[in-house]
């Protein structure tokens, strides 16, 4: 067998029903596009339904209940199923691509993200047609959604988004140590392309944005099923809470959904215009910038809710601020096409209609960012207006270009390029038509999510229309689908690089190979096959790194993240079923949850744990046949990496990073109880004591202290002791942990009394929980050394579960600071 | 990770990041504890005259190293990469300074907390 022989066989996807055990990036990511779009379509057809219901006053298609259920869903769908999803589902096709890399450096992860996705969606958009959909709008305040709807519509979100959320966390961690740790030798910093800047910055926000929602969607569900009153004034809660986490999470995420798209901008325009991007560093400047001061603005949906004067024009002023960094990145984009030489092209359409709406959008933005101005449009349909302008416009007509502009690397085919000139006419129009109206609409007093309106107002003409432009919009959107299905064996295949582009994606041969990239080139510039034309010829000759694959395993090139030195050869996991059925088996636990059968929930959930445990077991932490091996001519490079050189230690730190976030966010909330309430913890209620959560704390620590020993005896070869270590460190870990639960439960607080004794077992039952996780993990590594899979040298597991336990050990000292702490500090 | 090329990147927006939540929870438990304003004001100053320190000077050194040497940003090698990096921070400071006066210009403008 020849090196290309070994390559393509190691990397082949599997046939017949065996094919849905794929993990490779360039078979999950089509499934994961497919998927979104056809949440799209649905989306887009509830989008009609309530237009035509909007189309005349007083119409009677749909009643007020079913239309709350239908504004509700589609919002939902858009942004949870749709707009953040696609996203990932375009990174997890183009990123190894763009970076010369065989794969995601967790193929299973993308997976298991991906299954997750499929699951928490068709388990929401199923409720509709059963009658029972969420209907509190996609932000679900309470108290509508909790004591006003007590039904089970509320339930369908809370725990089939968290799932969601699940997945768009484990593609998050997949696409920031895929941008550090899988980039080609030689692609620097200064030389990496926008695209993975911007799905760098995107990633870690997600990080950080979707945590508050997590922990926010636990306390209203704890609401929902027990009665925990943290949303309910008449149990000491507070409904503006909710819409802190949300916003918290809600705003930031608008910009996890525009920034990848304006990455595909970023891509796209020097390839139509012909000539590298202008304001390279301004480009950059602008995703890191955005990243940040995106996170100062969740306030900025709640001006109306009575918050103090300053903390407003605090927002106000972050609202504005990040207009900077946006007005520099459209000013380097506007720049590029005026300096190069446009060519037609479909993707070209999209970006130009995409520019000049955004740039309409962005400028409402900054009047709705005006406390003054949004006192009289907060909740009209100018808001709708607007949101529909920048999301459509930033992320949706990017998206429809780009689809356009990478087809040929998903399918080897290209799309009409007459078909896609005429969809981008009809969907600018139709936008333009449904949208423009609205901010009129909205300033003439129309308020949002009514199922209907009086004649009289003047509202009766811009509502036809944006009817009519909601139906021609669908008509592009209708071309678009033809286009991607129609039959297209006839036309043959896409030429090689069609766009003339010069970035890494373009290297594929039409069709593409499942390996990726036949070797895995040295790049010295921003647009390698411009700046480099003999690459392609190289690189098809395996000149590079990792042009073979002797051992018959998977593998995919680790470098540093600054300056992209090759350190490693990473092995990687091939087809499984397990990635599909964990999330089946945890997703089980939030379908049942839903109908509140904990017995079943929980079995299931204990599957999942049960599943994840035999995926780690079998698909991770193997020790190599030899120590290195020849990654390209002269350089021999380790085959194995533990600590904080490992990708799997990264992508912990990194999901730890978002856990602790979450946690942040309960503790935010106990916080946020003290500074609104006169006096909390109230003067008589009992706390948890100081005794118990002490000595939790202390056997705690004294666990995380035996953890550390285990991994230093581990490393001086001293076996017995190391398991012996570990052993006592879980037994320490579980007696902290009953501990902690036993300080409440001695002292009598009553979680559905109280919001005080509720957000105490909270903090208390979540430092619990880890402690438990830590238990396992510990075990996990006991059994791994006891079974030779784990050694001194190849102790991966081990490094892993100290990290874990530096961050468990920093949650349980934070709680008891705050449960048992800071009632004696007031 | 923790590389000082993307740690230095960040540096400046923490900064920023800093300064406003700094603002927001001081202003919002002053207000909800109805506590005397007039602190208030002094406490914003004297952040913001720090926050202001600290990204003038990751400014300054980040500019420094972006004049010093003459590789163009995309050249392929340590003295391109870091004069790039050098630029980017400068460019994050100067974003991140403005984005703190404007939050301290809030404080100039609205003096209660109606």
């Amino acid at each position: 067998m020849s090196a290309e022989e070994r390559l393509r066989a190691v990397w082949k996807t599997p046939s017949g029903w065996r094919y849905w055990s794929s993990v490779n990036n360039s078979d999950v990511g089509v499934w994961y596009v497919a998927a979104t779009f056809v949440f799209f379509v649905f989306g887009g057809v509830l989008a009609l339904l309530m237009r035509v219901q909007l189309a005349k006053p007083g119409n009677t298609v749909l009643e007020a209940e079913q239309y709350a259920q239908v504004f509700t869903v589609h919002g939902s769908v858009m942004m949870f199923l749709f707009a953040l999803p696609i996203f990932e589902a375009i990174a997890v096709i183009i990123l190894p691509q763009l970076l010369g890399a065989r794969d995601l450096p967790f193929p299973r992860l993308s997976a298991f993200g991906f299954w997750c996705f499929v699951i928490g969606g068709v388990f929401l958009c199923g409720s509709l047609f059963f009658g029972v959909a969420p209907r509190g709008g996609w932000f679900m305040y309470p108290p509508l959604t909790s004591s006003y709807q007590p039904d089970i519509g509320a339930d369908f979100w809370l725990l089939g988004f968290s799932f969601i959320e699940v997945s768009a966390i484990a593609a998050a961690i997949e696409l920031v140590v895929g941008v550090l740790k899988c980039r080609p030798p030689g692609m620097r910093l200064n030389l990496m392309p926008p695209y993975a800047w911007y799905v760098l910055v995107a990633a870690a926000m997600i990080l950080f944005a979707f945590p508050p929602l997590i922990a926010g969607s636990l306390l209203l569900e704890l609401e929902r099923a027990f009665g925990w009153g943290f949303f309910d004034p008449r149990k000491g809660g507070d409904p503006l809470l909710w819409q802190h986490l949300f916003w918290l999470f809600g705003h930031p995420e608008v910009y996890v959904i525009f920034l990848p798209s304006v990455a595909l901008l970023a891509t796209m325009l020097p390839t139509v215009s012909k000539r590298p991007l202008v304001g390279y560093g301004g480009v950059v400047l602008a995703a890191v910038g955005i990243g940040f001061l995106s996170f100062g603005l969740w306030v900025h949906h709640m001006y109306t809710t009575g918050l103090p004067g300053v903390s407003l024009g605090l927002f106000s002023a972050a609202s504005t601020a990040v207009g900077l960094p946006t007005a520099v990145q459209f000013a380097c984009f506007v720049a590029t096409l005026l300096a190069g030489k446009p060519q037609r092209s479909v993707p070209l359409y999209f970006t130009a209609a995409g520019i000049v709406s955004f740039v309409l959008g962005g400028l409402t933005g900054v009047m709705v960012a005006m406390a003054p101005f949004d006192f009289q449009a907060h909740d009209t349909y100018f808001i709708v207006g607007h949101l529909h302008f920048v999301l459509i416009a930033g992320a949706v007509f990017p998206i429809f270009g780009g689809l356009y502009y990478f087809f040929p690397i998903a399918t080897g085919r290209q799309l009409s390029q007459k078909l896609g000139t005429v969809a981008c006419a009809l969907v600018f129009v139709g936008f333009n038509l449904t949208f423009l109206p609205m901010h009129l609409t909205g300033l003439r007093g129309m308020p949002r999510r009514v199922f209907t309106y009086a004649a009289g107002h003047g509202l009766e003409t811009p509502n036809l229309v944006s009817t009519v432009g909601a139906f021609v919009l669908a008509l592009g959107v209708l071309v678009i689908l033809f286009d991607v299905l129609r039959p297209k064996k006839k036309q043959g295949w896409s030429p090689r690089n069609p766009w003339g582009a010069g970035t890494l994606e373009w290297l594929q041969a039409m069709p593409g190979e499942d390996w990726g990239v036949r070797a895995i080139p040295v790049v010295t510039s921003r647009y390698p096959l411009w700046d480099d034309p003999g690459l392609v010829a190289r690189v098809d000759a395996g000149e590079g790194y990792l042009p073979d694959a002797e051992e018959g395993l998977r593998e995919t090139l680790i470098v540093s993240s600054v300056d992209a030195k090759p350190l490693q050869v990473q092995r990687l996991p091939g087809s499984s079923f397990l990635p599909m059925l964990s999330a089946f088996a945890v997703g089980g636990f939030f379908v049942f949850g839903t109908y509140h059968w904990w017995g079943l929930a929980l079995s299931s959930l204990a599957l999942g744990a049960v599943l994840i445990c035999k995926w780690l077991w079998s698909g991770t932490g193997a020790i190599p046949e030899k120590p290195a091996k020849l990654a390209a001519p002269g350089v021999e490079l380790p085959l194995y990496a533990s600590g904080s050189g490992s990708i799997g230690w990264m992508g912990l730190f990194i999901m730890l990073l978002a856990d602790l976030t979450a946690f942040a966010s309960i503790v935010f909330g106990y916080f946020f109880f003290w500074t609104v309430h006169d006096d909390f913890p109230p003067r008589d209620a009992v706390g948890p004591g100081v005794l118990w959560p002490v000595t939790g704390l202390a056997l705690v620590l004294a666990a995380w202290g035996l953890t550390l020993l285990a991994r230093r005896l581990n490393r001086a070869e001293v076996r017995a002791g190391a398991v012996v270590s570990l052993g006592l460190s879980a037994a320490l870990a579980a007696a902290g942990a009953a501990a902690l639960l036993y300080g409440p439960w001695v002292t009598g607080l009553k979680p559905s009394q109280h919001v005080y004794p509720a957000v105490v077992w909270v903090l208390v039952a979540w430092a619990a929980l880890h402690l438990a996780v830590g238990v396992v993990m510990l075990g996990y590594c006991a059994v791994r050394r006891l079974t030779g899979r784990m050694t001194a040298t190849y102790d991966g597991e081990l490094q892993n579960t100290t990290l874990y336990w530096h961050f468990t050990a920093l949650t349980a000292l934070i709680t008891v600071a705050v449960i048992a702490g800071f009632p004696l500090a007031t | 990770m923790s590389t000082p090329g993307l740690a230095s990147i960040a540096a400046p927006l923490l900064v920023w990041a800093g300064h406003f939540v700094f603002s927001y929870a001081v202003a919002a438990v002053v207000c909800a504890k109805s506590a005397p304003v007039g602190g208030l004001r002094g406490a914003i100053a004297l952040a913001t005259a720090l926050a202001l320190a600290l990204v003038a000077r990751q400014g300054a050194s980040a500019w420094s190293k972006h004049v010093r040497g003459a590789e163009p940003h995309d050249a392929p090698n340590d003295e391109g990469r870091a004069r790039f990096v050098g630029h980017l921070v400068a460019l994050c400071a100067a974003l991140s300074g403005v984005a703190v006066v404007y939050s301290a210009a809030v404080f100039l403008v609205v003096r209660s907390c109606e």
